[in-house]
């Protein structure tokens, strides 16, 4: 370790050096982007021209010899217990080469003793949709059609698919016996030692990081007493599905004598897929290859193998041949997950000039038959506040299991803060802006709060329902609202890259990240470019196969921020070795060196040889090529938390968009006109890409505030809106203009101080449109989805209508 | 979906004669084919033969302003009539044939210009996509899109079961009229705007052709010869070959509003038409008037008491508009999850007088 400047802070906003403890062996630190060639510039990805002529191959676009295809047999009821399942005449069917029982559900809570590994099937239902059995067959219609020829015997049991019907006494349990659910990130809410009552599971006390819940629990008690000013409302969020535009979906092939597979997968994270098929199937990981070029997205849906992947694996190798699973639309909603339903009550606490002196947070997240629906995260950890404290609890109900998606928990909890914090403003008599840099020291967000509202035009801001009305009959209000957002800098060590400079001079990247659509090959080419002195077309990168180093799982926005350290840190190796490599092979008295412009400089006894280009220089190679290799080593200075492979950075994510809509007062239709999404990700390696995401991030959280949501008959408990037609999720119409301003954030934490962008970009989108409406029409909608009816009711209800 | 046999038919007697039980099992007529590729992958209907016509000849297809003369006798005599009584009179009509796109009947100019109705109705269905495929006579006929009836999990009244689940149920897009029995609502944009305008439907069958009003074709199960589990009269062996549209005289406007919740391919949550004849007596802006709701009852809905609403219109001010939006309205029904729809029935009808009123020089 040795302790250097590098330049840390926002860049043209107060960046400076600042000393930090580096690694041996650490390339120097890169400054700020403006000094750089290929880094921070908008480079157009390296895939597009694949993806927009269809020549990029998704897992659904894998042909292997003899493939079968795999359907699933799904519960009709969404609470049954199994007796019997006869596959003996589903396997007689036409084009049938294998019927297999689902042995162990994954994806759901697990409660202890009624799903034993080894028993033959799954002996409790508890979601309509729930997979069971699949077949494969010679073509997907045959595998359909024998489906029906399965029998299972059920017994009926009630159910209940409501939250708050779920809560009533002597309402049917989805679980009789307390459950685990391992790490399945919904937003927090699980985690073990909490009660579980009835459907109910929690709450979970919670403080800010660093601080006991009891002691926040009295110090917010005491506060409340004394307040100046209080703000308390309740807020509901609905379960919105992932709904990416690729289904879930695996191909699996064993070897000959059955011992080793390959899967190709729809995934963000290869090695999770490989590590869920290993522990299903009982295989050794080492005899399990997970391959992977392209996927239409997973929004946190997409980590494990699933319920339909384990099957794939169980048909290949009952039938001897490939098997394709892909899911369709229905299956996609029903049952690979969902970001839970919450209904949220918050208590701002604070003096007479808007200092926040205390927040309570109460409710409750439901993620159906899964646990940790929590959205406490930017509540604990978005403003100062001395007295801080949370209560959260699961709620069961018999439908389909969440997973994590996009910032777990947190749209919906900056729904509820957001829209707080704009009403204290108005209470207090503060601008929303004025009172969060009040409350609020993080340095970006500040930024970004100057940076957006003057974009935006925020001057121009009328008092709430005070603006001019427009449109049909005079009805159409404009109003304009602010919501800001927090992510964490999260880092996952398992990122290996291996880069090779051939003799030829042509430069490979290897490691095994995975594209879950984001674009991580071009930022991975820049790097190394960046640090090799050539192009980006220069830089072969292969990705998306465990047989190569160690790529992070793409979740928690921690791609970039893993795995470019990596990249940029063998590529320095490789440098550093085919500089050495010279010394010998030109028998130099000293190491060569590279410039900045890429030439290798070289004296030989006095004479300084004519610059190299990087191809000469590797010509000159005794061995075919050079290696270096580089693991994502622990942030500079360390971590302010860390787990098993995994760290959290110092300091947090910001985030703060400004929005602007339209309201049809008499219609209650809403139309958002603009977005402004002032964003950071420490350093931007590639701010088209960075765009992008935040273009997604902002469209999914429009989406998410106006239009989705999982719709679930109460009195039968099966889906209703299973497809992209009734499951409404905005279109190109839809969106609206979109305007990013991106800090460069240096933090000084890791070799291309890269951080992630895919979450931050959706926190705040729903909670600013939230409060451009109340600007619009001076009423709140304090519920999910802001469809018409709840605007004309919210209307009605303050006597405007 | 089944496995089925496709029949490519070359004429339209060929199509009818195929439909006929005499030739086989169970046979489902195909045009453009969107709807009815839906139905067939969640199984809601599982024919032995597909009877496709999208081929057959370009009359078909075409779109043109037919003169009173050329226009079928059939059509004629259930033309909208000049005075209460009297005898119809023979009247220039747009015919669009059945296999028309909904693409082309969007972009027609003479549609555009005279029948902005037609049009609006038609440029605002689905998606451009669906419109470059879905046929006028397959828009007219597709079933409806209630989520209980379109999964094959549920046996509603539709498919012969006893019970409607919308009712209790999850109801947010179904009817605020007529709606005790079935409740969902008609599909299609084009039957508003196409019963407001009197068209006419020329319909081929074993019997040979014959014409009916299209708002005589389009019945409810609860108004008289309805049937819960279709959604028209047209029998089983029918087809509808073309469709004759009343041409608007000099003093007669037309208007078409949707309201939907997303912009970009979404079902209204109300659409309306409205076509009138302005008047050129002082005291009164109207002197006919068709106020047509759809997306609100199982058949578009004719808001007979808004009609006459209009013809009392004195004034375009938004407090005489309100007359009308309430008298449109006058006796909805809503259940437990539709009631905005009331308001937003109430705001386009409004909005449509008012579009008409600033149009009126036009």
């Amino acid at each position: 370790m040795s302790k250097t400047d590098v330049l840390v802070g926002i860049v043209g906003a107060g960046a400076k050096p600042e000393a930090r403890e580096l690694p041996e062996g650490a390339p120097p630190s890169w400054g700020e982007n403006a000094q750089l060639k290929t880094v921070g510039k908008a480079v157009p990805r390296t895939d597009g021209a694949d993806k927009v002529t269809g020549r990029a191959r998704y897992t659904a676009d894998v042909q292997r010899p003899g493939m079968l295809h795999g359907r699933i047999l799904r519960s009709p009821h969404p609470h049954a217990r199994i007796f019997r399942i006869d596959t003996k005449e589903a396997e007689q069917q036409p084009g049938v080469k294998a019927v297999v029982v689902l042995p162990h559900l994954l994806g759901s809570a697990q409660q202890a003793g009624d799903d034993e590994k080894g028993q033959r099937f799954v002996p409790i239902v508890r979601y309509y949709g729930q997979p069971i059995a699949a077949v494969a067959a010679t073509t997907a219609r045959e595998a359909q059609a024998a489906l029906a020829k399965i029998k299972v015997d059920f017994e009926v049991l009630p159910f209940v698919v409501d939250a708050d019907d779920a809560q009533k006494p002597g309402a049917p349990l989805v679980f009789s016996k307390p459950v685990n659910m391992a790490g399945s990130a919904g937003g927090g809410g699980a985690g073990g030692g909490v009660p579980q009552n009835g459907n109910v599971r929690g709450p979970k006390k919670s403080g800010p990081r660093g601080k006991e819940a009891p002691a926040m629990q009295a110090a917010v008690q005491a506060a409340q007493k004394t307040a100046e000013v209080t703000v308390r409302g309740s807020y509901r969020t609905q379960v919105q599905t992932h709904s990416p535009m690729e289904t879930h979906g695996l191909v699996a092939e064993w070897d000959r004598a059955g011992q080793e597979l390959t899967v190709w997968a729809s995934t963000q994270g290869i090695f999770s897929v490989r590590d869920e098929l290993a522990e299903a199937l009982e295989l050794d990981q080492s005899k399990i290859r997970v391959l992977m070029d392209y996927c239409g997205g997973g929004f946190g849906a997409k980590f494990g193998a699933g319920n339909y992947g384990v099957l794939a694996a169980m048909l290949a190798k009952a039938a001897g041949a490939p098997v394709r699973v892909c899911l369709d639309r229905k299956e996609q909603h029903l049952g690979v997950g969902n970001r839970p339903g919450s209904a949220q009550t918050l208590t701002l606490s604070a003096r007479k000039d808007g200092q926040l002196t205390a927040m309570e947070l109460t409710g409750w997240g439901s993620g159906g038959a899964g646990a940790g629906a929590g959205f406490s995260g930017p509540a604990l950890a978005m403003y100062q506040c001395p007295a801080i404290y949370a209560e959260e609890s699961d709620v069961f109900t018999h439908t389909g299991p969440l997973a994590a998606f996009r910032a777990p928990g947190h749209p919906q909890g900056a729904f509820a803060l957001e829209q707080a914090m704009d009403e204290l403003a108005e209470r207090v008599g503060l601008d929303p802006v004025v009172l969060r840099d009040k409350n609020d020291s993080h340095a970006a967000r500040k930024e970004q709060r100057q940076r957006g509202a003057t974009l935006i035009g925020w001057d121009k801001r009328h008092a709430a329902g005070q603006g001019p009305k427009t449109g049909p009959l005079g009805s159409v209000a404009r109003g304009l609202g602010m919501a800001q957002g927090n992510w964490y800098h999260l880092v996952n060590l398992n990122a290996h890259a291996e880069v090779r400079i051939h003799r030829d001079g042509t430069v490979e990247l290897l490691t095994g990240v995975q594209d879950i659509g984001g674009g991580i090959r071009t930022p991975l080419a820049q790097v190394v470019a960046e640090e090799l002195g050539l192009p980006v077309s220069a830089i072969k990168v292969t990705i998306g196969d465990t047989r190569l180093p160690p790529g992070p799982g793409s979740g928690g926005s921690v791609t970039t921020n893993s795995i470019t350290p990596a990249a940029r840190d063998a590529a320095y190796a490789a440098k550093t070795a085919l500089c050495k490599e010279l010394q010998a092979a030109l028998g130099l008295d000293a190491v060569p060196t590279f410039a900045a412009d890429g030439k290798v400089l070289a004296v030989k006894g006095k004479t300084t040889l004519p610059p190299m280009t990087l191809k000469q220089a590797a010509s000159k190679l005794r061995k075919d090529q050079v290696i270096g290799v580089a693991e994502r080593q622990a942030d500079y200075s360390g971590f302010m938390a860390g787990g098993k492979g995994r760290g959290v950075g110092y300091g947090q994510l910001g985030g703060v968009q400004f929005a602007e809509v339209e309201v049809d007062t008499l219609t209650g239709v809403v139309r958002v006109l603009r977005v402004v999404a002032a964003q950071d990700c420490g350093r931007p390696i590639n701010p088209l890409l960075v765009e992008s995401q935040v273009h997604g991030g902002v469209i999914q959280g429009v989406s998410y505030a106006l239009f989705e949501e999982r719709r679930i008959d109460r009195r039968t408990g099966k889906l209703l809106n299973g497809n992209l037609e009734q499951y409404k999720i905005a279109g190109a119409l839809d969106v609206p203009k979109i305007e990013v301003v991106l800090l460069e954030d240096l933090r000084g934490r890791s070799s291309t101080d890269a951080s992630g962008i895919g979450e931050p970009a959706t926190v705040p989108t729903a909670a600013a449109i939230a409060n451009a409406i109340y600007n619009a029409i001076g009423v709140r909608v304090r519920e999910l989805p802001i469809t018409p009816a709840r605007v004309l009711a919210a209307l009605a209800a303050a006597g405007k209508k | 979906m089944n496995a089925f046999t496709w029949i490519e038919a070359k004429t339209a007697e060929q199509a009818v004669a195929e439909l006929s039980s005499e030739r086989g099992g169970p046979a489902l007529l195909k045009a453009g084919g969107v709807d009815v590729l839906d139905r067939l992958k969640e199984g809601l209907e599982t024919p032995e033969r597909l009877v496709n016509i999208s081929r057959l000849g370009a009359g078909m297809r075409e779109i043109l302003v037919t003169e009173a003369k050329s226009v079928p006798p059939l059509v004629t005599k259930l033309l909208p009539l000049d005075k209460p009584g009297g005898e119809p009179t023979p009247r220039d009509c747009l015919k669009v044939g059945a296999l028309a796109t909904l693409a082309q009947v969007a972009s027609h100019p003479r549609i555009t210009q005279l029948l902005p109705a037609l049009s609006a109705a038609a440029s605002g269905a689905a998606t451009p996509q669906v419109r470059q495929l879905a046929t006028v006579g397959g828009n007219l006929m597709q079933r409806p899109r209630c989520w209980y009836f379109r999964s094959a999990e549920y046996q509603c009244l539709k498919k012969g079961g006893g019970e409607c689940f919308a009712r209790e149920g999850e109801n947010d897009f179904h009817s605020i009229f007529d709606n005790r029995v079935c409740s969902a609502v008609h599909p299609s944009a084009l039957a508003t705007a196409l019963w407001a305008l009197d068209a006419v439907v020329l319909i081929t069958g074993p019997q040979g052709e014959r014409s009916a009003r299209l708002s005589a074709l389009l019945v409810s199960a609860s108004q008289p010869g309805g049937d819960v589990r279709r959604e028209n009269k047209l029998a089983p062996e029918e087809i509808i070959t073309a469709l004759y549209v009343p041409m608007p005289k000099a003093n007669e406007r037309n208007v078409y509003l949707k309201l939907k919740q997303k912009q970009s391919f979404d079902w209204p949550l109300v659409e309306v038409a409205v076509s009138v004849r302005m008047s050129q007596k002082p005291g009164a802006l109207f002197e006919a008037a068709r106020v047509v709701l759809g997306s609100v009852a199982p058949t578009p809905w004719r808001a007979k008491a808004a009609e006459a609403a209009v013809l009392k219109l004195q004034t375009g001010e938004a407090a005489a508009l309100l007359t009308v939006g309430q008298a449109a309205v006058e006796g909805a029904t809503p259940m437990q999850k539709n009631g905005y729809k009331v308001a937003i029935a109430q705001a386009l009808v409004q909005r449509a007088v008012a579009e008409l009123l600033a149009n009126r020089g036009h």
